[in-house]
């Protein structure tokens, strides 16, 4: 088991009055694949360090398998951390490379040539034993330092930033590449990102990290569907904040007198919701129907953000093109908010 | 203006000056030692210098000596300077100070770090005359020759106070443009703090460590005033014994004084020849 | 406390051992300037006493006399540097231009001719060369010994120019003249605060080297063309302490003073030290 616990987890750098990591306490479980976000410098490869064991934390703990690692120098962690630039060692060739972990654990020559290779097949980089790091594409790079990685079996595989440096394409063949690898070996593995949609994309658990503090941790949906506040509805590209006041389970603000869903928080008053949750035009359902008067439309290519006005209150609504093409600017529109897709921020 | 034309014009007088002074100066060494000085009237090929020179006693304990100069020099120095510039590196207090000193001593000429060095540990020197403080000697003569001696300690000293800054500034400059996260990315995947140094920070520093040694070797395989200062008399450095071969007022010894002199290139060709060699196992990142 | 931090550790945290070494490697670093400015004011210094038992500035007295021959030394050695230094400049800007911009054909033919002067001992070239200057009419002279000098100094700052150039955006110039500046202007206002510090680093040290050079201008010059480190052996192998150390003091000074301006310039470039081992 290589579930990893941080407690109170606290780094300021030395001559800095401010804390990089400040208290961040999180439990991931085993075998999971979970992402730490935050806009840069926000302290996420600051905690990926002192897992691995490259930085000392200022105060706090780290247990991996239920020991604290604290005490470990970072090559008995048996945690592998792979850097946002790859680092392969420019004067080793992959295969070399890719040995590298097992050469500096004396393990038998024979057995590395076997786990190199087995590695090598796995990662579809078979032939490019002989080559120098800089004869490969970047995507080959890539595959090599996840493969230098993962051929030691860490308990634990760290990744800062991995994909960053790619291109787009490159960068969605390495995402698939990496949730296959996670499915295939059963690591546990962290890896760190600014890219919201990437970390949706990829991991089961995010936690959200602002300015060293934890924020939200959660599964990806929750933080679309349930911020805990508007910041971090916002980092996830939310758009409608709504004043208003919480009658037991209605809220009152200028869109008119809305049902809740029932989990709805007992205290808050900024009504949020996602635009793609909006209905606009006839349902069968009566809850929570309002009427909007159509502002402004903006077409995105796949679809078209509406900008409608409900008394005081402007929110935004997603419509497919062809839809949105047949409104009339100034038309008042038929609009449901179905409760399940409103959420309430303090 | 034709691009060709313009990079051949900007090239031109540095590379007519240097292949004129350099090469025009190795062609006529070369000649020279062959026996062929058309300047001074002598006309006739022979190896007959170099045969007379690796058959002389002379050339060889002088060769040898040159050898175990440079060699002792450089290996010292390179390993001094890889320790100071690993504590360097990391930030302290001290830094600053040892790195302006590094600075300060690369422009001092060699020869003044010689004359210190004579006065620091020459038999009447400080070191003897600290030694007397403390009734370790009586006389001048008690104090261990480390100058005018055999083994050129004297000599090997003042090129490790020379070279150890210069080795230590280019490999600090090496340092500072290579990534931390190398050896982080080495202690991750499992290499101890030695494993790191030894297969990471070593190999990627080693182009230039390499490089810094050989110049050293090549200078202090060459230099004619550190020797000639703090040397014995017998064997006398290869370059002082080719100086004094080249003024000597016979003139039949001068091709021997150029065929050494010739040993002198070859020997920093070859350490040019095992730098292109060595490093090419170490492609650039 | 130490083993924890690992890899980074704290501000404090070198060892007792290694606190030591350094304070070794200071005062071995510093050690050797020591005997000389001393001897430089002492006036009797006899075993085994440890300081000077008189003090005189005698030494300095003499030195800077205008009838010692360690001022017109000075001059001499002055001018053939500054003349060097200028000679090079001229000589190695286009030429390390060229080397930093542009691929071409025979580059690193080029590129191991111009390297190769920086580490083949000169007394191995100026040997054979000693003939040519002796018929020319320039053995003995300062004009001859400024050639003489070229060998080390020129390639250093042909080669300290290619690294400041192969940095260079050559496009900045374009811009300037399509801004419109002339080629000249381009130059003194695009280019020159570009390559600057690079140049004053190749300066001082191609200042240095040929202020440092012994064999080239013994063998040259023949005696007849007498500089500060000719004077300084003389004077060391002639036992002349107190004279030695003024003298020595004198021609270390340069050095020291370009390098307080120059030190700002210096960490970190690599180019700068590789051809350095010559002086």
């Amino acid at each position: 088991m290589t579930e990893v616990a941080l407690r109170n987890l606290c780094k300021t750098y030395p001559g800095a009055d401010k804390a990089v990591v400040d208290d961040i306490s999180l439990h991931i479980k085993s075998g999971s694949l979970t992402a730490l976000l935050g806009p840069s410098g926000s302290g996420k490869s600051t905690i990926l360090k002192m897992i691995a064991g490259l930085l000392f934390p200022t105060s706090g703990d780290i247990l991996v398998g239920g020991h604290s690692v604290l005490s470990l120098p970072p090559e008995k962690r048996d945690i592998v951390l792979i850097f946002q630039d790859n680092l392969l060692f420019p004067y080793l060739s992959v295969a070399e490379n890719i040995g590298f972990g097992l050469r500096m654990r004396r393990r038998p020559k024979a057995e590395i040539a076997d786990a190199v290779h087995a590695i090598m097949n796995l990662m579809q980089i078979r032939g490019l034993e002989k080559r120098k790091p800089f004869e490969l594409s970047g995507g080959q790079q890539q595959r090599v330092a996840l493969a230098r990685a993962l051929v030691l079996r860490p308990r634990l595989l760290l990744l800062d930033e991995p994909f960053s440096n790619l291109d787009a394409s490159l960068r969605l063949e390495m995402q698939s590449l990496l949730k296959e690898l996670h499915r295939e070996t059963g690591t546990t593995m962290l890896f760190v990102t600014h890219d919201q949609s990437e970390a949706v994309r990829l991991a089961d658990r995010i936690a959200l990290i602002f300015h060293g503090q934890l924020r939200q941790y959660d599964a990806p949906d929750a933080f679309y569907n349930r911020p805990h506040d508007r910041s971090v509805a916002e980092f996830f590209g939310g758009r409608n904040f709504i004043d208003g006041t919480l009658k037991e389970d209605h809220f009152e603000c200028a869109l008119g007198h809305l049902k809740m869903p029932a989990d709805t928080p007992s205290h808050g008053s900024i009504l949020t919701f996602r635009p793609e949750n909006i209905i606009i035009g006839e349902t069968s359902s009566a809850t929570n129907r309002i009427t909007a008067i159509l502002e402004g439309r903006q077409f995105l290519g796949e679809r078209t953000i509406l900008h409608l006005r409900c008394g005081p209150a402007m929110f935004e609504a997603y419509s497919s093109p062809l839809a949105a093409a047949s409104y009339v600017i100034g038309q008042p529109l038929s609009v449901c908010l179905p409760p399940d897709s409103l959420w309430l921020l303090p | 203006m034709n691009e060709r034309w313009k990079i051949s014009l900007m090239l031109a007088p540095a590379v007519l000056i240097i292949a004129g002074l350099f090469l025009g100066g190795l062609l006529l060494g070369i000649m020279g030692s062959l026996g062929y000085m058309p300047f001074i009237g002598r006309h006739d090929w022979s190896f007959d210098a170099y045969r007379e020179i690796v058959t002389s006693e002379r050339f060889y304990h002088s060769f040898l000596l040159t050898f175990h100069i440079a060699f002792t020099s450089t290996i010292i120095a390179s390993v001094i300077a890889m320790g100071a510039a690993l504590v360097l590196r990391k930030s302290f207090f001290g830094r600053r100070v040892i790195q302006f000193l590094f600075h300060l001593n690369l422009t001092v000429p060699h020869l003044v770090g010689a004359i210190g060095i004579l006065y620091l540990f020459s038999q009447s020197g400080f070191f003897a005359r600290l030694a007397h403080e403390f009734h370790l000697i009586a006389r001048p003569a008690d104090f261990p020759a480390l100058v005018y001696d055999p083994f050129a300690i004297g000599i090997i000293l003042q090129y490790v106070w020379k070279e150890v800054p210069f080795i230590g500034l280019i490999l600090l400059a090496n340092m500072q443009s290579l990534s931390h996260d190398y050896e982080a990315v080495a202690r991750s995947l499992g290499a101890s703090r030695w494993q790191s140094f030894r297969h990471v920070l070593l190999p990627l520093l080693s182009p230039g460590l390499l490089a810094a040694a050989m110049i050293v070797f090549a200078f202090t395989f060459g230099a004619y005033e550190i020797p000639a200062l703090l040397g014995q008399n017998y064997p006398a450095a290869l370059p002082v014994l080719a100086y004094q071969a080249f003024t000597d007022t016979d003139l039949n010894a001068r091709p021997a004084a150029l065929a050494m002199a010739m040993v002198i290139a070859i020997m920093s060709a070859l350490m040019i020849f095992a730098y292109a060699r060595l490093t090419r196992r170490y492609v650039r990142a | 406390m130490q083993e924890r931090t690992h890899i980074v550790r704290s501000k404090n945290g070198l060892s007792p051992l290694v606190w030591l070494s350094l304070a070794l490697l200071v005062t071995w670093l510093v050690l050797p300037l020591v005997p000389l400015a001393v001897w430089s004011v002492s006036r009797s210094w006899f075993f085994p006493d440890i300081a000077p038992s008189a003090y005189s500035l005698r030494a300095w007295e003499y030195v800077l006399s205008p009838t010692s021959e360690v001022l017109p030394a000075l001059g001499t050695t002055l001018i053939i540097a500054l003349g060097v230094t200028i000679l090079s400049i001229l000589i190695g800007l286009p030429a390390g231009r060229a080397l930093g911009l542009y691929r071409f054909r025979g580059k690193a033919l080029i590129e191991l001719l111009i390297l190769a002067p920086t580490i083949v001992p000169g007394i191995a070239v100026a040997l054979g060369l000693h003939v040519v200057f002796l018929k020319a009419g320039l053995a003995g002279t300062m004009s001859g010994v400024l050639i003489v000098h070229l060998i080390p100094t020129l390639p250093y700052m042909v080669l300290v120019m290619a690294g400041v150039f192969a940095n260079y955006n050559p496009d900045a110039e374009a811009q300037a003249r399509s801004l419109g500046a002339n080629r000249l202007q381009a130059f003194r206002y695009v280019t020159l605060p570009a390559i600057l510090p690079g140049l004053l680093i190749g300066s001082l040290f191609a200042f240095l080297v040929s202020w440092s050079q012994y064999i080239l201008t013994l063998l040259i010059g023949g005696g007849r063309v007498v500089t500060l480190p000719l004077l300084l052996f003389n004077f060391a192998s002639a036992g002349r302490n107190d004279i030695t150390g003024a003298i020595g003091m004198i021609y270390i000074l340069p050095g020291m003073i370009l390098l307080v301006f120059a030190a700002r310039y210096m960490s970190g470039r690599n180019q700068a030290y590789t051809a350095t081992g010559q002086i």
